[in-house]
């Protein structure tokens, strides 16, 4: 029994060792920003609609090159999924706005396409990220902050005549009973990119992510779901590790 | 493919996005759907979620396929219907919360008067509710100074019922101004009213010396309008008051809220800085507005709250569609009376369905107001006179 698992590691090593000669692993940063939209049903809420709101996104992608055609990307970064609700006709001037950080991990398969240097690329993979901060900023009717209408001669043109509003910006605090902290889902991107004789490689891509785990966790009979729809653009560079320091890393 | 694969495979990962319909969608035409409605309504717009212990995912297991046996043209069913609700509503921690059903002849059902009355059994002594002649005949004939003495009563509308509103001013031993009034009802005062408050109003613009102390009286007093409180605290401060804090409803989810944005009382114009001892009676029948005002004037450094622990209905109401919470109705069948809000107290406690304790405990008792004796109003004037 102990040989067989000696002869399986040794044959594990063989064949990495003889892939990873041929590999070429490349490590860069890029910055992007987004759009993010809430999926949700709020059909059912009067005078009152989601927004997409825009974001921030910084990763480190690490690239590991297997074929000419297809690479394994992995982009640990932090992205921001924000989105804002809004009331609107009368109780316009009631909003909040959702800034929410997570910490992503994407682990994409790289199909690329072109010439030596200028060349095309479709990202297809899936993500695992950590809900870890949360902001919310905004306007709400102060139930206990009336307006004084004692002294109307006509009527209030809007809630805000009728009771004042109360401005906030503040940490959002996580409900352990309410929200899912852990979210997963699809990532889509396409791209192109230009590659150095160096070793330098530059790239901007176009990317969808889209979760499929509910932002709450399931706490209660006839939930509606939330789901997150990120729609980004990147701009980054990666430098080809084997280049620059051969295949000693 | 294989993307298209990839993307079919995760995107069916997704739980489906059901139909929310607003509670008041509803035709109310059978039990079933009166059931989902009222079930619905509750889940989405109830306010207390977060303190209240009803486990309302049970309800819907237990009683769904109670309703779905009843037949709304069968009268035997619609007292059953009723036992249901009242059943399913025990609990509730909002004191506001009220179920009319104006086709089965107006019957109410209201969780926290449930509990009330039962507080004869913790407090045998104590009278369940202070006769109206306490505050236009006991107190007026045995503590106000004749000359002093005005009251007038007019009547005012909550949510389309009429109510017989009473207000009595004078002075106590000529250095107390005192107060009461039954509703806040300010701003629909008549002519029997408006005199009198405006003595009122008047003496505290330009307070006498001899004044050592005011009483507020909202024994008994049901609440009403919030814009009271700034017309009533707000002409005896001259900074903003911050005395709590509320939030409401901002999701579907029972759990979803705004932020918590302060309760102020601000002062009104001309106000002035009244620095004598200002007490509010309050007892286990003040609700609303009356408790609110209760707090609010215990926050103040020269505020006391005395008397017992009020009713403990504390969320201000609005129209639904205000805070995307609260009341609704379904058909012609049932109407629900539940907060829009829910309200804390400055150091985070929620009085909901427990009442707000006074800082000076004062019960009446039955043998003492037969004896022409008001044991809580000499439990403030003593304060006062101690001051």
């Amino acid at each position: 029994m102990e040989l067989k698992k000696q002869r399986f590691l040794l044959l594990l090593f063989i064949g990495l060792f003889s892939v990873g000669a041929r590999a070429q692993f490349s490590l860069g940063l890029e910055l992007g920003t987004n759009k993010n939209q809430l999926y949700t049903n709020t059909s059912n809420l009067a005078f009152t609609q989601y927004k997409t709101g825009s974001g921030i996104s910084v990763g480190i992608p690490v690239l590991y090159k297997i074929e000419d055609w297809f690479s394994i990307q992995a982009t640990p970064s932090f992205m921001q999924k924000n989105y804002s609700v809004e009331r609107t006709g009368y109780f316009q001037g009631v909003y909040q706005n959702s800034t929410n950080g997570y910490i992503q991990l994407p682990v994409m398969g790289q199909f690329s396409f072109g010439g030596e240097q200028l060349r095309g690329f479709v990202n297809l993979g899936i993500y695992g990220a950590y809900w870890a901060s949360a902001n919310v900023k905004g306007a709400q009717l102060n139930a206990l902050n009336p307006v004084d209408t004692a002294y109307y001669t006509s009527p209030p043109a809007s809630a805000t005549g009728e009771t004042n509003l109360y401005n906030y910006n503040e940490k959002y605090e996580f409900s352990t009973v309410k929200d899912n902290r852990m979210e997963f889902g699809w990532i889509t991107g396409v791209g192109i990119s230009y590659e150095t004789q160096g070793g330098y490689r530059f790239y901007i891509e176009g990317r969808r992510t889209s979760s499929f785990t509910d932002q709450q966790k399931n706490y209660m009979t006839n939930q509606v779901p939330r789901y997150n729809d990120t729609y980004g653009i990147s701009i980054g560079f990666m430098i080809d590790m084997t280049k620059l320091f051969g295949n000693y890393y | 493919m294989i993307a298209f694969l990839m993307i079919l495979g995760f995107s069916s990962c997704r739980k489906e996005l059901t139909q929310v319909n607003s509670a008041s969608s509803y035709t109310g035409n059978n039990f079933n759907d009166i059931f989902e409605s009222f079930w619905n309504g509750m889940n989405n717009s109830y306010v207390f979620w977060s303190i209240d212990s009803t486990n309302w995912d049970n309800v819907y297991t237990t009683y769904k396929p109670l309703f779905a046996t009843l037949n709304l043209y069968d009268s035997a069913d619609n007292q059953k219907a009723l036992s249901y609700f009242t059943k399913m509503t025990a609990g509730l921690v909002d004191s506001h919360y009220t179920l009319t059903f104006p086709s089965l002849g107006g019957y109410q059902i209201s969780p926290a008067y449930n509990r009330k009355i039962a507080i004869d059994a913790v407090t045998p002594d104590s009278i369940y509710q202070l006769p109206s002649a306490m505050f236009t005949t006991l107190i007026p004939k045995n503590y106000i100074d004749p000359a002093s003495l005005k009251k007038g009563s007019d009547t005012v509308y909550f949510d389309g019922s009429a109510s017989l509103y009473t207000v009595v001013t004078g002075t106590i031993q000529s250095k107390i101004l005192y107060l009461y009034f039954s509703d806040f009802a300010f701003s629909q005062s008549g002519a029997n009213t408006v005199p009198v408050l405006n003595s009122f109003f008047n003496t505290i613009a330009q307070l006498p010396a001899s004044i050592k102390g005011i009483v507020i009286d909202v024994r008994g007093n049901g609440g009403g309008e919030i814009t009271d409180l700034d017309y009533l605290v707000g002409s005896m401060i001259t900074k903003p008051l911050t005395f709590g804090y509320s939030r409401s409803k901002n999701g579907n989810g029972r759990l979803d809220y705004t932020p918590w944005a302060p309760a102020i009382v601000t002062p009104q114009p001309g106000a002035v800085n009244i620095t004598v001892p200002i007490v509010v009676l309050a007892d286990h029948l003040s609700v609303s507005m009356a408790e609110i005002t209760a707090l609010a004037i215990n926050t103040l450094p020269n505020g006391k709250f005395i008397g017992t622990t009020t009713w403990g209905a504390n969320g201000p109401l609005a129209p639904q569609v205000y805070y995307n919470g609260g009341q609704f109705s379904i058909g012609s069948f049932l109407s629900v009376y539940t907060s829009s809000s829910m309200f804390k107290s400055l150091d985070g406690k929620i009085f909901e369905g427990k009442g707000i304790p006074p800082a000076i405990f004062s019960a009446e008792t039955s043998a003492a107001y037969n004896s022409g004796v008001d044991l809580q109003l000499n439990t403030a004037i003593t304060y006062i006179n101690s001051h």
